[in-house]
């Protein structure tokens, strides 16, 4: 038996009460976890999906970077088209590698669901040479390629023929993109050509995508291209900072509520802990009669918030696993913009992180109740008998 | 033989709201290493206070007390906590048994702030010593009074003080449990064990040496017993 027993002990004293406090703690714990996760899940999910779009700028019309930003990566339409010849002159600016045309539409398909199209050239291969594709590449006119999730939703397989009524318009699927883990999943390809003529955009593009032979060149190429009449140019960079600056708020927002449950978690096991120590104030007065020393009791009472903190934090954190599907799914809808992938992903270092956090919360709760009690004095087991 | 305790002059002074108690009045004492004392009196007269100050628990207002040669008054609270720990066991009415730890454990409780080393074979000789080797592992809600006070006699044995001090340690038990903790006193005394016990109980303060009476904080009279006498 030691000072750890005894603490332990009289946590099941108040099982109810403790396991109250330890929820709290934990549900704290889960929220930073998840928060941890989500910085860091999130930078690297935007880099992961940055690297996989495999362009160095983009070129679109004139307009904000932002709504470059949302096409480029996650699909969507701007109001404003690309004239279609800009294309060719593009791609004979020095230093180029690929640039290939995009024309990206969606539609609402029943139940109000948004499909996007990509209309994309055969340029734009080179721009995803980690794609592995069951089936082909577009095998004529109205061949459609599907990526696995939309493929899957769609529960279409290579060769099937799918039909959209509000284009009326039948493809056949020559290929099926296996997972990437980023947006291109939900995606549905079409050839350029044909994605200009069932959109009645013929000529239009929403951009370019270039991919550069020297990214140290960059400088030099984009003010080549900016030359061009009508055109807005946009590095990958600029795209994730304008990402990441948009996302700030978001990001501000959960800490600000993080720190909330975390205070009140706190304040909970200062309040459980001080209200069992009123409680024994008697006992600590007898522990003192027969020799504990202020130090020994304020170690019994730092041990028993050390061990709900711990417990707590260990609780925390493998729920903040066991949801972390649930947490994405919640950040992806959340967020104005989120990265395919998962944020939330097992990390010893966050894990670890999280759990001494709450230990040292522990450490910290235990101190005011804990001089309380050290205070105790042997007088007050015998008083009032 | 040598005084184990000697208290000279001792005043304990306190207030109560706007009055000012007297709980003791010019104590002189001196006890010897051995002796088995009962302080009786009625309610009030400051036994309980005299206990306090014998077992370093509290400070006298005013005089010396000289507990296992050591100046209790001279002492700092880390030394006071120390000579709790290793010179005096302590049994009270109350029992003050944790009510999450087992007989066993409670036994060896003190164990954890004193020099001694918690030794499970030593808390189960004093379990056996007071009858109770069978209940070691059972928790106090599942002993009886008489059982819950034999512990905490074990428990005040663990550290093999020089001083046991009791306070009222019958009051709550019925004439057949009590008759069995007089009994352990008893043995523990015939083995050399210094006791000091408060008491209303005539037949506890009939088997003592040494009886102290006090009243309004005073020794009216410190004398042996018939059968000390007789000795």
């Amino acid at each position: 038996m030691n000072l750890f027993t005894l603490s332990f002990r009289n946590l099941q004293r108040r099982k109810l009460r403790s396991g109250l406090s330890m929820a709290g703690v934990a549900i704290a714990t889960a929220a930073l976890f998840s928060l941890l996760s989500f910085n860091t899940g999130f930078d690297r999910a935007l880099q992961e999906e940055m690297s996989n779009s495999g362009i160095h700028m983009l070129v679109s019309t004139e307009g904000c970077p932002m709504e470059a930003a949302s096409l480029a990566l996650h699909g969507g339409e701007i109001p404003k088209f690309l004239d279609g010849r800009r294309l060719p002159e593009i791609r004979d600016v020095p230093g180029i590698r690929t640039a290939t045309g995009m024309l990206i539409f969606s539609l609402i398909e029943d139940e109000g669901k948004a499909i996007y199209f990509y209309g994309v050239d055969d340029n734009y291969r080179d721009l995803k040479p980690h794609w592995k594709i069951r089936g082909e590449w577009f095998s004529g006119p109205n061949s459609i390629m599907l990526g696995t999730e939309a493929a899957r939703v769609e529960k279409r397989k290579v060769g099937d023929k799918i039909y959209f009524p509000s284009i009326d318009t039948e493809f056949s699927v020559s290929g099926i993109i296996e997972r990437t883990g980023s947006e291109d999943d939900g995606f549905f390809f079409l050839p350029l050509a044909t994605a200009q003529k069932v959109f009645k955009k013929e000529g239009k593009l929403t951009g370019v995508g270039v991919s550069l032979s020297n990214v140290e060149e960059f400088d030099k190429v984009k003010g080549q291209i900016e030359m061009l009449p009508d055109v807005y140019v946009v590095s990958k960079d600029q795209i994730m900072q304008q990402i990441m600056s948009i996302t700030a708020s978001s990001k501000t927002l959960m800490a600000a509520v993080l720190i909330v449950a975390l205070v009140v978690s706190f304040l909970g096991v200062i309040n459980t802990v001080l209200m069992s120590v009123f409680e024994m104030l008697r006992e600590f007065g007898y522990m003192r009669c027969i020799g504990a020393s202020p130090s020994h009791i304020f170690r019994i009472v730092v041990f028993e918030t050390l061990m709900l903190c711990l417990a707590g934090g260990i609780i925390g954190v493998v729920f903040g696993m066991m949801f972390a599907s649930l947490t994405d799914q919640w950040l992806h809808e959340l967020l104005p913009y989120a990265p395919a992938g998962r944020f939330i992903v097992f990390d010893p270092l966050i894990m670890l992180a999280s759990v001494l956090f709450a230990t040292l919360a522990g450490l910290l709760a235990g101190i005011i109740p804990g001089l309380k009690a050290a205070h105790a004095s042997p007088m007050e087991a015998v008083r009032n008998v | 033989m040598s005084d184990l305790i000697t208290l000279k002059e001792i005043y304990k002074n306190y207030q109560r709201g706007r009055e000012q108690v007297h709980a003791l009045n010019h104590i002189d004492l001196n006890i010897q290493a051995g002796e088995f004392v009962a302080v009786v009196g009625p309610s009030g007269s400051g036994k309980s206070t005299l206990l306090n100050i014998i077992g370093a628990m509290d400070l006298p207002s005013e005089g010396t007390a000289i507990i296992a040669n050591q100046d209790i008054t001279r002492l700092n609270e880390k030394a006071l906590t120390q000579l709790r720990a290793n010179t005096i066991g302590f049994v009270f009415q109350q029992f003050f048994l944790q009510p999450t730890l087992t007989a066993r454990e409670n036994v060896l409780l003190p164990t954890l702030f004193s020099k001694h080393k918690a030794v499970e074979s030593r808390a189960d000789e004093l379990l056996d010593r007071v009858g109770l080797s069978e209940r070691a592992d059972h928790l106090p809600d599942e002993l009886s009074g008489g059982e819950m006070q034999r512990v905490a006699i074990a428990r005040a044995l663990i550290n093999q003080p020089k001083i046991l001090l009791a306070d009222e340690p019958t009051g709550n038990l019925d004439s057949q449990n009590a008759q069995a903790i007089y009994t352990l006193l008893d043995e523990l005394h015939h083995e050399g064990l210094t006791i000091i016990t408060v008491t209303h109980s005539t037949e506890l303060a009939a088997r003592a040496e040494r009886r102290i009476d006090l009243h309004d904080g005073a020794i009216v009279e410190n004398h042996l017993v018939k059968e000390a006498l007789l000795k």
